[in-house]
């Protein structure tokens, strides 16, 4: 029972501490969406992610009721092809920090069932490995000019 | 040696130049013929939302293409963005003497209509087609590009389309002028651009 309490006491403590996009160890930075095309419902996430704990971290995705998956993907680039796999995890070492940018490492949100648009904010959470979440909230940005 | 065997002789070796003579020139239109095969580009149709785009009824325009697929998070947007927002800043009367068209390689997901709001997210008279994977496989080879289905059992994508991105400039005559790697689109693009153009 205590233990059960004690579970249910850090958990509801954990959860206070997550703020919007600081947590007790880890910090993002720049981070923003894409706005979608009408019609699409497939976007993308960059930021810069900061492991400001004294242990390696391993992101694995993200949630949102807003989107059937959110998933940590990257891009690489060979001889002019471009392909893009699901990292299983991403790890971030202690102290450092990882840049997630066009062309390279995003945060994937498939099946949006909600239209991004510019000037709004899109709010999910950051899962990682060790169970932990995080909740962030992200301002919507268009490429158009 | 007589008169008659002296005349033979000369007769003979004019033959033998004219028959060197128009092998000669057989081997040379030959290869005439034959080069084209090992040109990139050419003419081609692709079904749009508003009909069928064909390539030889845009002699008065240069037409920019690009070969992705519309559910592409990341590279595809930012290539076809690039694309509408250089065209924006280019006066109207060569925006006017241009045409670009996205052709997807993803004729499963994108549908023709899909694809036309898609294309006007962008730049408001980009057109956009697809088509059915064996013309599609041609027009792809025909242009030097590449694309392959890649499968993606563990990820809610299900396949993603690995592909080269890459502008192709087709001039005025229909032909192949140049291309644009990726990452060299925002700073070549209108320049390249402004050269197809009046």
């Amino acid at each position: 029972m205590k233990a059960t309490n004690l579970i249910t006491a850090s958990l509801i403590y954990g959860s206070l501490s997550f703020s919007q996009t600081v947590l007790a160890d880890l910090s993002i930075k720049e981070g923003y969406l894409r706005e979608v095309p009408p019609g699409q419902v497939i976007s993308a996430a960059f930021m810069q992610l900061t492991n400001n704990s004294d242990n390696t971290v391993t992101l694995i995705g993200g949630s949102s009721p807003e989107v059937k998956a959110i998933e940590v993907h990257n891009h690489t680039m060979l001889d002019g092809v471009m392909k893009m796999t699901k990292l299983a995890g991403l790890e971030i070492e202690a102290g450092k920090t990882v840049s997630l940018k066009p062309g390279g490492l995003h945060i994937m949100f498939i099946g949006l069932t909600k239209n991004l648009q510019k000037g709004n904010n899109f709010s999910f959470r950051l899962n990682f490995q060790n169970g932990e979440s995080q909740a962030v909230s992200l301002p919507i940005k268009s490429l158009i000019k | 040696m007589s008169i008659i065997t002296k005349k033979l002789i000369v007769v003979l070796l004019l033959l033998f130049a004219l028959i060197l003579g128009i092998s000669t020139y057989i081997n040379v239109n030959h290869s005439n013929t034959t080069a084209p095969k090992y040109t990139l580009g050419g003419d081609f149709n692709i079904p749009t939302a508003d009909g069928l785009f064909k390539l030889a009824d845009y002699t008065n325009k240069v037409v920019v293409l690009y070969f992705g697929y519309a559910s592409c998070p990341d590279v595809c947007p930012t290539a076809l963005a690039l694309v509408g927002n250089i065209l924006k800043t280019l006066p109207t009367a060569t925006r006017e003497q241009i045409q670009p068209l996205f052709i997807s390689v993803d004729p499963t997901r994108d549908t023709l209509d899909k694809l036309k709001t898609y294309g006007h997210y962008f730049y408001p008279t980009m057109l956009s087609g697809t088509a059915d994977r064996q013309q599609l496989d041609i027009l792809v080879k025909k242009y030097g590009a590449y694309y392959k289905i890649n499968q993606q059992t563990e990820s809610a994508m299900g396949y993603t389309v690995d592909h080269t991105s890459r502008i192709y400039l087709i001039d005025k005559e229909g032909l192949l002028s140049d291309t644009i790697a990726h990452a060299d689109i925002q700073n070549n693009l209108a320049k390249k651009v402004l050269q197809l153009t009046e």
